[in-house]
């Protein structure tokens, strides 16, 4: 199963989707709670695994669709921090899941760079697997030019994680080109796995759960958040579409929140000097040090 | 050809859209004409005696009551009042609730409620934190309460003046969000080459309990991180509330114009109680 699925729409479908795609606004960001792969399992009277293994084929769907209805990144959550408390013979299932998913990604890059996919996996990567690790920082290394598709997978993330991995990399500055003042959430934000992400437009969580679960707690502040009771393996492109008239029916409602707090935003960079050669020194270093990571990772030897 | 088909059928779409929604808008509004001219027609008293069986019944099914229900009120949503807010606490205290949020987006010039009509500010530096008791004084109104009352709201189940129920009851601000946060950071940053800090940047975990720790200094009141909210809102949004706090809340949406009563409170009650929370397990 590839990362992008050759799918085959029916003609209603493609008009719908020509439709919405020539009428409304499309989001520029979406973010999936993959949420109901035990419990479809669980239905199916099939192994969990598989059951997880169903989600990453509707996953391929998904950003497929996405890739055509013309959005331009997209955010899943496929592991929590909280997960390593299941069984380990869940953990290590979910883990071969991934080695197979990420190993097949090496093998079809060409196919990812025909499409501009770019992979990047926020979250504690090292608390995975060494062999994982690698995996996912060959991954990320290799797909780094490409830029028509951003496809963020979170994996070993948590939302607590992030936001104190962010402090974390301010207290450790080793140059002293920040100062007190310069701290501000407008920092904080930048020191977030998604530095280079827009915050997601639309939040789209399956299952019929209507929580959040420690993910892009940060981030969403002015996501139109949607919940669907399908389970992940059994949405559809209709769900999908659903999701996308609801964020084009709720966006306008948002859009005076949106600009104030961009407005806020903007006044507090300006306050907190976060253009000043200091801070943008700080962050440049922040990004070669996370890219001199990934590389080590990738080019680690395993044992 | 197939583009008009297109551009005509998205345009319909958003037409029927549209139209629905405004269809239920008016059906909403109807409803709420209908709901509020009948609580005001059977009597107060009649109506308390309903509520109160109500929320009775519910707190005997309920598998589990939220420690910590927080209110999240849209910046353009003109449907929440005080006296709306009063009725909530009321209920809130009823079914077992101990802390109520309130996260007021709207401008102080539109609907904003402010809390001190309601309830009694304790006595805390940060400005946060109140008291509602059952039989909270109402001294002054503000262009939404309606009138002064001056005794029980039918909630208090200790009337002898021997054990009066009370509500934690918190403001929250846009600066107790992301911004409390930063603050956080620019404490620990003016220490960061002290020991205490060193050794919290060994361990992202102690470094997590020690940004917990100073959070809840700021805020100044001790409560457990809220497990229910209800946005009252057309649109499920969290309006940027509490990243660090509000990671496993259960949202419910109560749409603008909707009529809400304790049917609805209970409504939202009955669904957390049904709800798993699994803890990624």
């Amino acid at each position: 199963m590839s990362w992008v699925a050759d799918y085959e729409y029916t003609w209603l479908e493609r008009i719908f989707m020509r439709a919405l795609r020539t009428c409304g606004h499309i989001p520029k960001h979406v973010a999936f709670v993959m949420d109901g792969n035990r419990r479809f399992a669980r239905s199916q009277q099939i192994d969990k695994i598989e059951g997880h293994s169903r989600g990453f084929s509707k996953l391929a769907d998904c950003l497929r669709w996405c890739l055509d209805l013309g959005i331009r990144e997209v955010t899943t959550f496929a592991f929590s921090i909280e997960n390593f408390k299941r069984s380990s013979e869940e953990v290590e299932g979910l883990f071969n899941l991934a080695r197979d998913k990420f190993g097949k990604l090496l093998k079809e890059t060409d196919r990812l760079n025909q499409h501009g996919i770019r992979i990047r996996v926020i979250g504690n990567i090292e608390l995975l697997p060494l062999d994982l690790q690698k995996l996912v920082a060959t991954a990320m290394l290799t797909t780094e030019d490409n830029n028509k598709l951003f496809l963020n997978v979170a994996f070993s993330y948590t939302s607590r994680d992030e936001m104190t991995q962010a402090l974390e990399t301010v207290l450790q500055q080793s140059n002293n080109s920040i100062i007190g003042s310069n701290i501000s959430e407008r920092l904080l934000e930048e020191c977030m796995y998604t530095r280079h992400s827009p915050a997601p437009d639309l939040v789209f969580r399956t299952s019929g759960e209507t929580r959040l679960s420690d993910f892009m707690m940060w981030q969403l502040s002015g996501s139109v958040l949607y919940f669907s009771n399908v389970l992940w393996p059994q949405i559809t492109f209709w769900n999908f579409l659903a999701s996308i008239l609801a964020y084009q029916r709720d966006r306008y409602r948002l859009d005076k929140f949106r600009q104030a707090e961009h407005i806020r935003s903007a006044q507090l960079a300006w306050r907190s000097d976060f253009h000043s050669e200091g801070v943008q020194q700080f962050l440049h270093s922040m990004d070669e040090d996370r890219r001199k990571l990934l590389v080590r990772l990738a080019s680690s030897k395993m044992c | 050809m197939i583009e008009v088909i297109c551009l005509l059928l998205g345009k319909l779409l958003l037409l029927l859209v549209g139209a629905y929604e405004l269809l239920r808008r008016q059906q909403q509004t109807l409803y709420a004409l209908v709901r509020g001219s009948y609580d005001f027609c059977r009597g107060k008293d009649a109506r308390e005696r309903h509520e109160r069986r109500l929320l009775a019944e519910c707190k005997a099914s309920l598998t589990k009551v939220p420690q910590h229900l927080v209110l999240i009120i849209a910046p353009d949503d003109h449907y929440v009042n005080a006296r709306r807010l009063n009725a909530i606490f009321g209920y809130a205290m009823a079914i077992g609730i101990k802390h109520v949020s309130v996260y007021d987006r709207r401008e102080e010039k539109d609907s904003y409620v402010e809390l001190e009509p309601l309830c009694q500010p304790r006595e805390d530096p940060s400005g946060r934190c109140y008291i509602w008791t059952a039989r909270t004084v109402h001294h002054k109104t503000n262009g939404h309460t309606n009138g002064h009352h001056k005794r029980s709201n039918g909630y208090a189940n200790g009337v002898n003046g021997t054990h009066i129920p009370q509500l934690q009851v918190y403001r929250i601000r846009p600066a107790d969000c992301h911004a409390l946060i930063a603050d956080v950071c620019r404490d620990l940053y003016e220490i960061r080459k002290t020991p205490l800090v060193q050794d919290l940047l060994q361990k992202r975990e102690s470094l997590t309990d020690e940004i917990t720790l100073r959070l809840s200094q700021r805020l100044g009141y001790e409560a457990p991180d809220p497990d229910l909210g209800i946005i009252f809102a057309r649109q499920t949004c969290t309006y940027g509330l509490m990243p660090w706090h509000v990671r496993f809340t259960e949202f419910h949406t109560h749409h603008s114009d909707r009529y809400f009563n304790v049917e609805c409170f209970t409504k939202v009650l009955y669904r957390y109680s049904r709800c798993e929370q699994r803890w990624g397990k």
